[in-house]
């Protein structure tokens, strides 16, 4: 997943199922582990998500396009779980305790150094030592491709914060980095 | 691995690298082979969640959705009820569009704000350029077309004007306007401390006092600066009949500017921010605190009042806060804690 706009955005002018069936698979999973961050219940999680995409669909007309679909998805999941919270009479939980893989692209240049599959081990350790939150934001921006901005806004933390968060997440990767290892020849 | 290097490589994580500080990155790379080698491998690198969500769960959320849109809900017969919700929206509309048409017709301004430990560089459309200091914002008119140039700026910037015939140059700050034709200087003006101050590198400014708009301008040249100073210096017993009554009154003072070393004028103290460099003279752990959160981007919590008042003078070019603080430590003996991005000195 990445910045880019994706066309399925294109059901909000045209009513085209599909490209809106494209866009609920694109994004359900992501919404959802961040609806359980805030409500902590999965089935929870999965009524809200359910419930922001019904909404989108029938209030669609009336509402201009947003810009950016993905981030405005993410803002419709935090109001309306903070909503169910209210209505029930609970309390926000930041429940994040999100476990992270990691993935090695694979090189189009033979001549670059390959990470070794025990250096992948050592960074998913040294992630899986990070406090959950630190984690949740390094996998906001990491896989969900939200910028610090929009990360920030979303957890209502500043955007300092989230600065010296992801400089923590990327300074325990940096560390266990090795580029000593040998080169590949395939 | 230096400090600057890897402020630069997070810049680069974080897409906010502007092409300057990219081409100093890549300068900086070609110098560390290993740590070139190293951001290369990062960039191999993607994360996700581990998930427990499967391709099931979605398609059946999906179906849920989709089942839920498709019921088309039942036509309602045009009654009262309808009537008055659409003369509502209607009314709600036209609302809308006075506001919309009151709003266009108002000036529209761009912001633009550091936060803590970051500094930024502004290109006014005449030409002009603005340094940013960390936790500062500067607005001006988004159209430039006016008889007057004019920011408005709270915290501390460095302004490089460009000279335009017959079209001055005004900076308002909190308590003060500083009027320029084309010159070069830095004006400090935060809200959380108690001074503020204008001082200048090369041409020459007008200031003016905010409370007191019919006193005469102060002219600065070259080299020189002012500075205000709030007087009410904790007087805690009628501190808040003081409050209120008094307008706050400002001490003027008017003096040089402080070169870092005897042998060279060209660099002060006013500026060394620019430059990356911290430097403080004889200046209390409080007010050094204030200005390391925006340095550093910290919150600094110092939990013994006598060392709060304590004075420091020192100098400090580019150095973590690890660093900073054990320089400290060996003017005047303390200990600290660092958790996350909160420092308690004890």
């Amino acid at each position: 997943m990445s910045n880019k706009q994706p066309i399925y955005a294109s059901f909000w002018e045209t009513g085209d199922i599909a490209s809106f069936k494209e866009l609920m698979k694109a994004y359900s999973a992501s919404l959802q582990y961040f609806a359980c961050s805030i409500v902590c219940n999965q089935e929870e999680a999965e009524e809200i998500v359910a419930d922001v995409f019904i909404k989108i669909w029938q209030q669609r007309q009336q509402l201009p396009s947003p810009e950016n679909i993905k981030f405005y998805l993410f803002k419709a999941v935090k109001n309306t779980a903070l909503n169910y919270l209210k209505s029930n009479g609970r309390r926000i939980t930041h429940h994040a305790a999100w476990e992270v893989q990691v993935h090695r692209q694979h090189s189009q240049n033979p001549e670059d150094i390959m990470i070794s599959k025990e250096q992948v081990v050592l960074i998913r350790t040294a992630i899986q030592s990070l406090p959950p939150r630190c984690r949740q934001i390094f996998i906001l921006i990491k896989e969900d491709g939200l910028t610090y901005e929009q990360v920030a806004q979303l957890l209502d933390l500043s955007k300092a914060t989230i600065n010296v968060q992801m400089s923590i997440a990327l300074k325990k990767i940096w560390a266990v980095l090795d580029p000593a290892l040998k080169y590949s020849n395939s | 691995m230096t400090n600057r290097l890897w402020e630069l490589l997070t810049l680069h994580w974080s897409n906010a690298i502007s092409e300057e500080e990219k081409a100093e990155l890549d300068e900086l790379l070609l110098e560390h082979p290993g740590d070139w080698l190293k951001s290369g491998l990062m960039d191999q690198l993607s994360f996700n969640r581990i998930s427990v969500i499967d391709e099931e769960q979605t398609s059946q959320l999906i179906d849920r959705v989709t089942t839920a849109i498709s019921e088309t809900p039942p036509r309602k017969k045009f009654g009262f009820r309808q009537l008055a919700l659409f003369l509502g929206i209607f009314i709600t509309a036209a609302g809308a569009l006075a506001g919309y048409l009151f709003w266009a017709q108002q000036p529209r301004y761009k912001i633009v704000s550091t936060d803590a430990g970051m500094k930024t560089k502004i290109r006014l459309p005449d030409g002009s350029t603005i340094w940013l200091n960390a936790g500062s914002t500067l607005k001006y008119r988004e159209k430039w077309d006016q008889p007057k140039r004019e920011v408005y700026l709270s915290g501390e910037g460095f302004f490089d004007i460009q000279p335009s015939a017959g079209k001055p140059f005004i900076i308002h700050a909190e308590k003060m306007d500083i009027r320029v034709l084309g010159t070069s200087f830095n004006v400090r003006s935060y809200k959380e401390e108690d001074f503020q101050e204008t001082a200048v590198v090369s041409g020459a400014v007008e200031v003016t006092l905010k409370n007191k708009p019919d006193m005469k301008p102060i002219r600065l040249t070259l080299h020189e600066k002012v500075i205000l100073r709030k007087t009410d210096i904790h007087d805690k017993e009628d501190k808040q009949i003081a409050d209120k009554q008094k307008k706050e009154d400002l001490i003027i003072e008017r003096q040089p500017l402080s070169p870092i070393s005897p042998t060279d004028s060209s660099h002060s103290m006013e500026t060394a921010w620019m430059n990356n460099q911290l430097i403080f003279r004889n200046e209390t752990m409080e007010s050094l605190a204030l200005r390391l959160e925006r340095w550093y981007g910290l919150k600094i919590i110092i939990e013994n009042p006598q060392l709060a008042t304590s004075r420091f003078s020192g100098r400090a070019d580019n150095v973590s806060i690890e660093k900073l603080l054990t320089i400290l430590q060996e003017i005047q003996p303390f200990n600290y804690s660092i958790q996350d991005d909160i420092v308690t000195i004890k």
